[in-house]
């Protein structure tokens, strides 16, 4: 009894509200992408729980889609992207966040940075070019973007963090021998695992997702990542809607397993290295 | 300070300065050379001068783009805030049972793709809201929204806050949890009630997170793309055409190339001086609370 | 936190990741890009049998039925990556393209000369500039029509309209009786070009087109009654006819949930697919009261190019699928499995459903799609469903004329 009057009954009914918003279109593709068309059509055949779960569609939608094709090339740009930007941003802002007093650190950090403010749009027509001129409209071609891309926010995220790591780290370091390279390596770079983990999360999350780009550098190779995938399809799935969701479901579901096993790393990771 | 070698540093900042250029900064000012030029996107060009900048300016089309961008922006801004402030006062309390699984639930949208929400919306506007609007009567939602001028917009909005809220939502609970609890308790012995607690210790703790918020929002949606091509593809007619979606179609159709890039360097400098004005103003009252 | 076990996965997944770099990349093959979905199936079917007949040559062609194809379209000629063979609608876009430079000329060719001259002629005038060469290959024509279920004609004793009021009374009749006459889709905006095309080339002069463009004619001149007479089609078409897509039209055509539907003949092999034992029937749109003077929309549905420039072996390969595409048991096979008139010379239409058409081609009453002349940047789509909505017919005249010159300018 006491512990039922603990709880604030006005404000968990409005989460619960809210629940059921996150949730209906979940549910919605799942039951969707588990019918035969032929049960669709009236409100109660679309969202009851299927009594026969067409689990095949699941089969021929990746069939239809060359959705195994299009995870390996997802699988393959994420981690990739991730891996690169992590090793390769995490120098740079070591660099720029042990030099403050030097002017040309200052301007590279501004030059960076205020890249943040230029939308995408301003450069796809030119970069879509200048990839297939360079004969880059490929799969490492998306990654290099992508790495070259996350630089300024996770440099930004690197300077930030870096501001609790003292100098005087590095210079026990040194004094012992250790190369720059060396004490970044050992020392500095483990200490960053926070910031780490906002960029690892920041960047999974939008290469995963990322449709615009994939849209132009490899749309003329016909090569598919799991969300390009789901646009150079519709065409197939406007005729049927359950292989449609199924496929809409495929492309959704490693990133809620990722984050349902690693949600206290997401979520930390969001918010303790994002606000420096 | 020991004094160190520079050379270190400049080989670990050097391969992604020269990557950076080539990739972002080359193709940004590619793009404002052609914004004077007549290129069409292959064969010859000339150099037009200002024309494609003055003809931007008298091109309704443009400019309905621009209207609906941040009548579309502003709106997502200001809800994405108030769902994701809403939802992290909500959970922010320890008098919630199952606080962790609405947190998951809550927090979900932020890994999913807005392209393929963007698809399950759309079934959904198409063929349930009407259905369900018709069971209870309500002639407004008996037909899809995406499919008239003045609605289809609020359908792009749905989702948008949809996705974006639960980001909002986790960077304004980190800014309620790092308030201490002895604050409220002030308040309380000074008879304050909850909105009072709220409006007065609450908000103005939790400023820099709004600012954050506010910027990010405010950016991401002027930039609009992924759910507008699977909702409705910038129709009915043109309602919901934003304007990178107008740059996509239009620079890549029909020989529009160096107009779509002075569009293009227009958007920019209208998000740069948004963004700052917005970061400048919201800075300033961060102080003054 | 971020611990080292989480690294290794990260580390690990890409370590897995290696070996499939370049898992997306494609063996040397032909790309056939086309535009329609409706044909994907049938085109599969003759790649598949063109394969297997010139085995010895070892031509791999795999199709890519690309949505949004004009622009994508577009946007690889502008990162020099066109497909080896491009089969597009014959509009605006494919003027562009063949104004472009970049495609080969099929000028005294072998295959050019299979084709109706007319059909090639009509295509030329597409391009602004290089107007005087053959740049694609016509490949089927089609019909812009109105698809009914013929069971329900029956019942209701309704006969075929010849005349636009006929057409309306028809369609008052089929209300009166509880069932709705038209199911419009005008979610999927270009469907709305599909009466619009009907009306507009019934009352705008030939020669349009050019006058348009040299500033002797405007839209408001010729354009007002096909304004009008969309609003009254408007009133027939359902309780949402902007909710709806186009493939949801062609089902509830399929199922009977309407009587008509005012879609081209390119429709008819996706509404069979989705119920194959409905009988459904086509008849030109009626839209003056002289059934004698009534013209029938017919375009090039297809037309086929390869970019200049190719080595020279893909080039023979890809001229290879041409001209297998366009013999004549093939080209019969493609217009039967799609519904389309031919653009090759010495095989005809024969399906008895395409009968009330036949005495347009018969007496040469056709016309051109007048929305192909429309500079595509324009959005003359959205402009009429945008019209549609505020019902001012004036404000929408004066639009497209302003939209059309400010497009021109640019």
């Amino acid at each position: 009894m006491k512990a039922l009057r603990r709880y604030d009954w006005l404000r968990t009914v409005l989460l619960l509200v809210g629940a059921v918003v996150f949730v209906f279109p979940l549910y919605m593709t799942v039951m969707i992408a588990l019918k035969t068309p032929a049960d669709m059509t009236t409100l109660s055949g679309i969202l009851s729980i299927p009594s026969d779960p067409q689990w095949g569609n699941f089969v021929e939608a990746a069939r239809v889609a060359d959705l195994l094709t299009a995870f390996r090339v997802s699988v393959t740009v994420t981690s990739s992207s991730v891996v690169l930007t992590v090793l390769t941003s995490s120098m740079v802002g070591y660099a720029i966040g042990r030099n403050p007093k030097s002017r040309l650190y200052r301007i590279l950090f501004l030059y960076f940075v205020s890249a943040m403010f230029v939308p995408f749009a301003v450069i796809m027509l030119p970069i879509a070019r200048q990839m297939a001129f360079l004969d880059l409209d490929t799969v490492p071609g998306l990654i290099i973007l992508y790495t070259a891309y996350g630089v300024p926010l996770s440099v930004f995220l690197y300077v930030g963090g870096l501001k609790s790591v003292p100098v005087d780290f590095d210079e026990a370091a040194w004094i012992d021998g250790a190369s720059v390279f060396y004490s970044f390596r050992k020392l500095i770079f483990p200490l960053l695992k926070p910031v780490h983990a906002t960029v690892v999360i920041h960047t999974a999350v939008w290469t995963w997702n990322d449709f615009l780009l994939p849209l132009i550098i490899l749309g003329a190779r016909r090569i598919n990542t799991l969300a390009l995938a789901q646009h150079s399809f519709e065409g197939q799935f406007t005729t049927d809607y359950n292989l449609g969701f199924a496929s809409y479901l495929i492309a959704l579901l490693p990133m809620i397993v990722i984050f349902l096993a690693a949600q206290k790393l997401v979520v930390s990771g969001l918010t303790g290295g994002g606000l420096k | 300070m020991i004094l160190r070698s520079r050379a270190p540093y400049l080989v670990m900042v050097l391969p992604m300065l020269v990557l950076f250029f080539v990739f972002h900064t080359y193709p940004l000012l590619q793009g404002l050379y052609y914004s004077f030029t007549d290129f069409a996107g292959w064969g010859d060009y000339e150099w037009v001068g200002l024309r494609n900048y003055r003809n931007v300016f008298r091109d309704p089309r443009i400019f309905d783009a621009y209207q609906f961008t941040f009548l579309f922006a502003i709106t997502s801004m200001i809800l994405v805030n108030a769902v994701g402030l809403g939802a992290a006062v909500g959970l922010n309390s320890n008098r919630v049972p199952a606080r962790p699984v609405f947190k998951t639930i809550y927090f979900i949208p932020y890994v999913l793709s807005l392209l393929v929400i963007g698809y399950i919306f759309s079934y959904f506007f198409a063929h349930i809201l009407p259905r369900l609007g018709v069971m209870l009567g309500i002639p407004n939602l008996s037909h899809n929204i995406l499919g008239r001028p003045d609605t289809a917009w609020i359908g792009v909005v749905v989702v948008s806050v949809w996705q974006m809220s639960a980001f909002a939502m986790i960077i304004y609970l980190a800014g309620l949890q790092s308030i201490p609890k002895e604050l409220y308790e002030t308040c309380e012995i000074d008879g304050g009630t909850e909105a009072q607690k709220f409006l007065h210790v609450t908000f103005p703790l939790i400023a820099p997170y709004f600012t954050i918020n506010m910027v990010v929002a405010l950016k991401n949606s002027l930039m609009v793309f992924d759910q507008i091509m699977s909702l409705t593809g910038g129709g009915p007619g043109r309602s919901t055409e934003s304007v990178s979606i107008l740059i996509y179609r239009g620079g890549f159709q029909a020989g529009n190339f160096a107009y779509q890039s002075a569009n293009a360097f227009i958007l920019f400098i209208v998000i740069a001086v948004v963004s700052v004005v917005q970061m400048k103003r919201l800075q300033k009252r961060e102080v003054q609370l | 936190m971020f611990d080292t076990k989480v690294m290794s996965v990260v580390a690990g997944l890409f370590l897995i990741a290696m070996p499939l770099f370049g898992a997306g990349e494609r063996e040397a093959e032909l790309e056939f890009f086309q535009h329609k979905m409706e044909a994907e199936d049938t085109f599969d079917e003759l790649l598949e049998e063109f394969m297997e007949e010139y085995e010895e040559l070892g031509i791999q062609v795999e199709q890519n039925q690309a949505p949004e194809a004009d622009t994508q379209i577009m946007s690889r000629l502008a990162s020099d990556r066109l497909p080896e063979i491009i089969s597009i609608n014959a509009d605006a876009t494919y003027g562009e393209l063949a104004d472009s430079g970049e495609l080969k000329a099929w000028d005294g060719t072998e295959i050019a000369e299979r084709i109706h001259e007319a059909h090639i002629e009509m295509t030329q005038m597409l391009a602004e500039e290089r107007t005087d060469r053959i740049y694609g290959i016509p490949y089927a024509a089609n019909a812009n029509t109105v698809l009914y279920n013929v069971d329900m004609f029956e019942e209701l004793g309704l006969d075929i309209p010849t005349t636009w009021s006929e057409f309306i009374e028809v369609a008052e009749t089929i209300e009166d009786a509880g069932e709705q006459p038209f199911f419009h889709t005008f979610a999927d905006e270009w469907t709305v070009m599909v009466p619009w095309n009907s009306l507009a080339a019934n009352y705008e002069p030939a020669d349009f087109p050019q006058l348009r463009r040299e500033g002797e004619a405007t839209f408001s001149e010729y354009y007002e009654e096909p304004a009008e007479k969309m609003l009254t089609l408007l009133e027939y078409g359902g309780d949402d006819p902007f909710g709806y897509s186009y493939s949801d039209g062609n089902h509830a055509l399929a199922r009977g949930d309407t009587a008509m539907l005012i879609q081209g003949v390119w429709a008819i092999s996706d509404v069979e697919a989705a119920d194959p034992d409905h009988d459904i029937g086509v008849f030109a749109m009626p839209v003056r009261e002289n059934p004698e003077e009534n013209l029938l929309v017919s375009g090039v549905d297809s037309i086929i190019s390869i970019p200049e420039g190719l080595d020279e072996e893909t080039e023979e390969a890809a001229v290879q699928v041409v001209e297998y595409l366009t013999r004549q048991d093939v080209a019969h096979q493609y217009i039967h499995g799609e519904g389309m008139f031919p653009t090759v010379k010495g095989i005809d239409q024969e399906d008895p459903m395409m009968e009330e058409l036949q005495p347009y081609f018969a007496e040469g009453r056709l016309t051109h799609f007048p929305d192909h002349y429309y500079p595509p940047d324009m959005g003359f789509a959205g402009m009429v469903v945008e019209f549609l909505q505020h019902g001012d017919v004036d404000q929408f005249l004066q639009d497209i004329d302003d939209t059309y010159d400010l497009v021109r300018e640019r």
